[in-house]
């Protein structure tokens, strides 16, 4: 075998230059001091105080670092309409089981992974979970209709695109009250309840309300662009 | 005022979008130049600084210091005049969303001083451009995408890779914190933290080694859309970059390597120019030339040449959007972006509008260009870069050659289509020339302006030296 031929020049070059950078990096992360404190401990300092938010991972996401989230979220609205736009959808589903196992299946399953998607945002400020993750369940249980009734299953557009708005809109509304009752984005504008308790956190529950809608709609909507992929 | 509504009221209405699905163009436009005018009323409560949900160290802070404003005021203006001259096309969804989610990303690249809330607005900024480069929707358009998302994949890939370096070693991600410890950490990490933000930002801010992406990209978006990239997404980068590297207080030779990769991203461009017969793409190389000579006289850290290159990034924007947006007429009339279309239309405003865009780039009075190329020339002979003033010379006589080359088409051809403007195209682009000539005249209140901006720009850069 020429191994001139298999391999060009070029790709040893770049395998040699991504090996010794791997080898360097290596070497510099494995002795990296690392500070001495992070934000994480300033962070469970204050989080009760601040939120009376039991998961504190929750009170980052959506209380010290919302703004963060608020991009998030437009970037994943951004992805999603970029998908819409480019696959547009057609009228036949590509992924149809006529399944009458799968059929009684979901028809269970369904409203369960519904329930369990609320309670996972509903639940976010006290358990792991939280917005994005229930808001991905609720889709999930959409994904499964559109497998199982094929052609005859779709969601209605109008109901989609209105949640998916007014949810984003929600989010920020509350950011614009926050600055207008007090001087900072998603000020605590509802009374923090007592932690450890599903009515507390505050303005938290309401952001992960939000944040599960749009990211059930949007998620919703990009497995029915994906099973109705036109041209594909 | 919050700084937040540069940010809130454009995702506002973007979300919202379906209620008004028929007049998104007019809602733009109304957008814009409120923001516009909103940026202009900050002017006078300059600097603002405002911190989001709790206190330092856990905050995220937005800073309006005198640069950033000069800066908002002109994305917004940029974005009022782009939004004005789509006012007579239909609605256009994709459109809406791009172009406004590209303006939230280059104001919170300027505004924020926290590193992961700037990698949010890079993002944000970073996809709005894939999607607006795909919007005609044809293979050339989706070739130029996919490019430009592989090659800005690497990029975010890079800056994450420095904001993971910087969270581990400093613990912090606000900006001034992070420059207070820099020179704390392991000399290693210092220079791996520095050289990913180069990639990172060398392939945004389109420097030379890491552009070869960008004629493509331009030449497959929309003419009007490669105007928005070159007034907006390429400035806000440029800006970013030298904003990290004054207060990371980088050294004087990496500085000198900056220099080095500016003057090279000037000439190489400017002579690749030189042999494109495609005008998107001669514009196009024409903006990394003009990015790699602002890049020059930034990379020098002194206060009267970042004055001079804040003015030439000021009436850059203007003149480039303005050609653009011409570019775009002809194009959606005469189906082509070759150079020959300059022979085949008749149009004594249009001729006029491209004369002096390319007047201006050229450096020639009495336009605004002049003035810019003049205080930056200034500026190197009170340092005593001669190097650098003959290389500006040199390569600006190669810029002439082409930018003539291609005035020059007014005069050949026979079969002429006469291309007809509106009013309103007619009072967008007189604004624009107008904008040209009396900043090529007047330029002293806005090199004043500059001048402040330049001071907030660098800071302390020159004491840690």
């Amino acid at each position: 075998m020429n191994l001139k031929r298999t391999l060009r020049v070029e790709t040893l070059l770049v395998a040699l230059l991504v090996s010794v950078t791997t080898l360097v990096l290596m070497q510099i992360l494995l002795n990296l001091h690392l500070a001495g404190h992070s934000l994480g401990d300033e962070i469970l300092h204050i989080n009760a105080a601040s939120t009376q938010s039991a998961n504190a991972v929750t009170s980052v996401v959506t209380y010290f670092r919302g703004l963060d989230t608020l991009g998030e979220v437009s970037i994943l609205f951004l992805s999603i309409f970029g998908v819409a736009l480019h696959m547009p959808r057609g009228s036949k589903n590509l992924f149809s089981y006529h399944n009458t196992l799968l059929y009684i299946g979901v028809s269970i399953l369904f409203p369960l992974m519904l329930l369990f998607g609320v309670y996972v945002i509903l639940h976010g400020h006290l358990s792991p979970g939280g917005g994005f993750q229930g808001g991905v369940i609720i889709a999930g249980a959409f994904l499964l209709r559109f497998l199982t009734y094929g052609d005859h299953y779709e969601l209605k557009e109008r109901v989609v695109s209105l949640s998916e708005s007014l949810s984003g809109a929600g989010f920020i509304v509350l950011g614009l009250l926050g600055l207008l009752v007090g001087d900072r984005i998603f000020t605590q504008i509802l009374p923090l309840g007592t932690l450890g308790e599903l009515l507390s956190g505050g303005v938290i529950e309401l952001i992960y309300i939000f944040v599960g809608l749009k990211v059930s709609a949007e998620i919703s909507l990009l497995a029915e662009h994906f099973v109705k992929a036109h041209n594909v | 005022m919050s700084l937040l509504l540069f940010i809130l009221l454009p995702l506002l209405a973007i979300f919202l979008m379906p209620f008004y699905r028929a007049y998104l163009h007019y809602v733009s436009t109304v957008l814009s130049m409120a923001l516009f005018g909103l940026a202009l009323t900050c002017k006078a409560a300059l600097p603002l600084v405002e911190r989001v949900a709790v206190d330092l160290p856990l905050a995220i802070t937005f800073e309006l210091s005198s640069v950033s404003w000069l800066l908002v005021t002109l994305f917004t203006l940029s974005m009022s005049l782009f939004s004005l001259y789509h006012l007579r096309f239909s609605s256009n969804k994709a459109l809406f969303v791009g172009t406004n989610m590209l303006l939230v990303g280059v104001i919170g690249l300027v505004l924020s001083r926290d590193i992961f809330n700037i990698y949010i607005f890079f993002e944000i900024s970073s996809i709005s451009a894939y999607l607006l480069t795909s919007l005609n929707q044809d293979a050339k358009a989706y070739g130029g995408a996919i490019r430009y998302m592989i090659i800005g994949a690497f990029a975010s890939l890079f800056f994450l890779l420095s904001i993971m370096l910087i969270y581990l070693t400093i613990g912090v991600l606000d900006l001034q914190m992070i420059a207070q410890r820099f020179n704390l950490i392991d000399e290693q990490v210092q220079y791996l933290i520095l050289l990913s933000l180069f990639i990172a930002l060398g392939i945004k801010t389109e420097l030379f080694g890491l552009n070869f992406w960008v004629p493509d990209v331009y030449q497959a978006s929309r003419s009007a859309v490669s105007g928005l990239f070159s007034a907006m997404l390429s400035k806000s980068y440029l800006f970013l970059l030298f904003h990290l590297a004054y207060l990371l207080h980088v050294s004087t030779s990496q500085m000198a390597f900056l220099t080095l990769v500016a003057a090279l991203t000037f000439a190489v461009a400017e002579f690749s120019a030189l042999k494109s017969r495609e005008t998107k793409r001669i514009f196009a190389f024409s903006t990394l030339g003009q990015i790699g000579l602002i890049a020059l006289a930034l990379s020098y850290g002194d206060t009267a040449l970042t004055e001079a290159a804040l003015f030439l990034i000021i009436v850059h924007a203007l003149a480039k959007l303005m050609l653009f947006l011409a570019l775009d007429l002809l194009e959606r009339r005469l189906g082509s972006t070759k150079s020959e279309i300059f022979a085949r239309f008749e149009s004594l405003f249009l001729m006029a509008v491209f004369t002096v865009g390319a007047l201006s780039l050229l450096g020639i009075p009495p336009f605004a260009g002049f003035a810019a190329k003049l205080s930056l020339l200034k500026g190197l002979a009170g340092l005593e870069a001669y190097g650098a003033m003959a290389l500006i010379l040199t390569v600006s006589l190669i810029e002439a050659a082409y930018l003539f080359r291609l005035l020059s088409g007014f005069r050949q051809g026979e079969q002429k289509m006469v291309v007809t403007l509106s009013p309103l195209e007619r009072l967008i682009f007189g604004v624009m020339m107008f904008a040209l000539l009396l900043l090529g005249l007047m330029p002293q209140p806005l090199l004043a302006l500059c001048q402040e901006a330049a001071q907030a720009m660098l800071g302390g850069y020159h004491a840690a030296l």
